[in-house]
């Protein structure tokens, strides 16, 4: 067999970097040595594949890698050196291959199941990995923002789910451009191809302000920049300002917790979301992907609401279940614990200034104001229990919700209702009624069992509120709202209202069936 | 329940009512909306003056 396709077992961080490095030198006549401090992602991505089981690599050479041709066309074809066009790509499996076997028995052997990912190695040394994409099965967590991806290997066909990543070519960009590939790169199926090579990104954030040389971009991108770079892929960006710039300290834990509040409907959403964190000196650009989770956290991330009586109520916001983001970060490596606040590391969460998450185009409200109308409603049907209910029992009953906001696809929500044990008339409700292609939805969980959706999803849903993401910010854009007899107190039955009219307080319908729902997303 | 002028005292009437269907006088279910749409105005306006006023003050650093 031809030695383009060719497989070694590799189980461990060692014997993974020593086929890369290979690999390496014979596309750039370089050693690593020559540029150790770019090996960082490379070494974290063979860690965590090694971590993960990876026990064999197959070396792929010869790929025409269309970032990297990208690239090559737009700065590398005009060096004066020779510079190779094409990439050699590595993929992995939990699998040895077994001495008797040939490259491709061994190939036709394996199956997505046992497909980890590859990693796009570029012909150049000092930011060797290009366009990789690893499964998300890889890493312990919650990977919200990740596809299913077709590889194909020798005329078979794996299929990777994962969050594409890449390494910053700062010939033609940094990491403010690496972050917006890898977001453009997670939605593109989603959201209808829309995505751009990193020169494209390049070309399109500069094209109405140029603060610098294009290429090389050695000096990257400021927000602005950023911004219309995202906007010209088709999308919405949403610049939410969270902390403060050169502030040595970074945001304290009370900061930080309204800032996760924030951070965290998009990332729900399974929205790629663009943290930009203030160092020293500039800023620097990683893109939040998913989160771990803590089911038994010590403290909680409050939601005050409204006071009745002179006492304040509050829910638990879900974010208190999420110690830590998972980011890729193009300097260190893809699925990355970003911690809220080590002095031992580079990147901590508390240096986040400003977000962007990468909106659809056609959601007009943001997730600070979607939240806003839930919470108004929410405190109108308070001060209507109030009549017949203690406020002592309120303040109990608000305190034992957690409530979580996220965008939902209506095919997904439709899906859900079809498939999840609920009341009849509830569910016929939700697959047939009009819906605007998404719906930002407020769910109220039950607390004691929202924790345990780490294992499997627990029913712990007893209300929700549908929001019209495309409304114009007033009562009209709530759908609908559902309540469960379980929540709030005061209720026999459980009910759900749904616009009538352009009214939403015109006609409220019995659910009697109201036990908790498993949630739309665990 | 006869004045319901909140859409707490509507799902609660809802909840007691002994048919499935409960439904308020359309006057009235405009009258819940309105003063709910005032609320809700009223709180989105804070979120936007306080984003804009956080755009105003951002400095322009370099992102690489």
């Amino acid at each position: 067999m031809p030695d383009r396709l060719k497989t070694f077992n590799a189980a461990s961080l060692n014997e993974i970097l020593e086929v890369s490095y290979i690999a390496l030198k014979e596309m750039t006549a370089r050693p690593p040595e020559d540029a150790p401090a770019t090996q960082a992602t490379l070494v974290s991505s063979c860690e965590t594949l090694s971590i993960a089981g990876s026990q064999s690599v197959i070396v792929q050479k010869r790929v025409h890698d269309p970032d990297y041709m990208a690239e090559y066309s737009a700065y590398y074809s005009r060096q004066y050196v020779d510079i190779g066009r094409l990439c050699t790509r590595l993929h992995f499996f939990n699998v040895k291959k077994d001495d008797a076997q040939t490259d491709l028995e061994f190939i036709d052997s394996m199956g997505s199941e046992n497909y980890l990912g590859f990693i796009t190695l570029r012909p150049i040394i000092n930011c060797p990995v290009g366009a990789s994409i690893l499964s998300k099965s890889i890493v312990k967590g919650f990977i919200r923002s990740a596809d299913d991806f077709p590889v194909h290997v020798a005329g078979k066909e794996f299929i990777v789910s994962g969050t594409p990543f890449m390494q910053q070519d700062n010939a033609v960009g940094a990491c403010a451009q690496a972050s917006i590939w890898m977001s453009l790169r997670t939605l593109r199926r989603r959201e209808g191809d829309r995505a751009h090579d990193p020169a494209q990104i390049t070309d399109a954030a500069t094209r109405y302000a140029i603060s610098g040389r294009i290429k090389p971009n050695r000096e990257g991108l400021q927000q602005h920049q950023m911004v219309e770079a995202i906007r010209s892929a088709g999308y919405s960006p949403h610049p939410i300002y969270v902390g403060k710039w050169g502030d040595p300290n970074g945001m304290d834990q009370g900061q930080a917790n309204d800032a996760m509040r924030k951070i965290h409907p998009y990332v729900e959403s399974e929205i790629p979301v663009i943290l930009i964190l203030s160092l020293s000196p500039g800023g620097h650009a990683v893109v939040a992907i998913g989160h771990t989770w803590n089911s038994t956290p010590q403290g909680s991330n409050l939601i005050e609401f409204i006071q009745l009586g002179g006492k304040q109520l509050s829910f638990v916001h879900t974010a208190s279940w999420i110690p830590e983001l998972i980011i890729n970060n193009d300097n260190s490596g893809p699925y990355l614990v970003l911690p809220f606040n080590d002095p031992n590391v580079s990147y901590s969460f508390n240096q986040v200034v400003s977000v962007i998450p990468l909106l659809p185009s056609d959601v007009f409200m943001s997730g600070e104001e979607a939240l806003g109308v839930g919470l108004e409603l929410l405190e109108d049907l308070f001060i209507g229990f109030n009549s017949i209910v203690d406020v002592d029992q309120l303040v109990k009953a608000t305190s034992n919700i957690a409530i979580r906001l996220l965008i939902v696809e209506k095919r997904k929500l439709r899906q859900w209702a079809a498939t999840t044990e609920m009341d009849p008339e509830l569910k016929t409700r939700i697959r047939t009624m009009y819906l605007p292609r998404r719906v930002w939805i407020l769910e109220l969980h039950l607390k004691d069992n929202y924790g345990s959706n780490d294992t499997a999803p627990v029913a712990s849903l007893v209300g929700f509120i549908l929001i019209d993401p495309t409304g114009d910010v007033t009562t009209n854009s709530v759908v609908m709202f559902y309540l469960s007899a379980q929540f709030p107190p005061g209720l026999t039955v459980g009910m759900m209202a749904v616009k009538e009219q352009g009214l939403i307080g015109r006609r409220g319908i019995q659910i009697v069936n109201s036990a908790p729902l498993m949630p739309i997303r665990a | 329940m006869a004045d319901i002028s909140n859409l707490g005292l509507f799902v609660l009437a809802t909840s007691q009512s002994k048919s499935k269907i409960y439904e308020t006088p359309v006057e009235q279910a405009q009258a819940i909306q309105n003063n709910l749409s005032q609320k809700i105005s009223h709180r989105i306006e804070d979120i936007r003056t306080t984003q804009r006023r956080a755009e105003e003050e951002s400095p322009a650093i370099t992102i690489f």
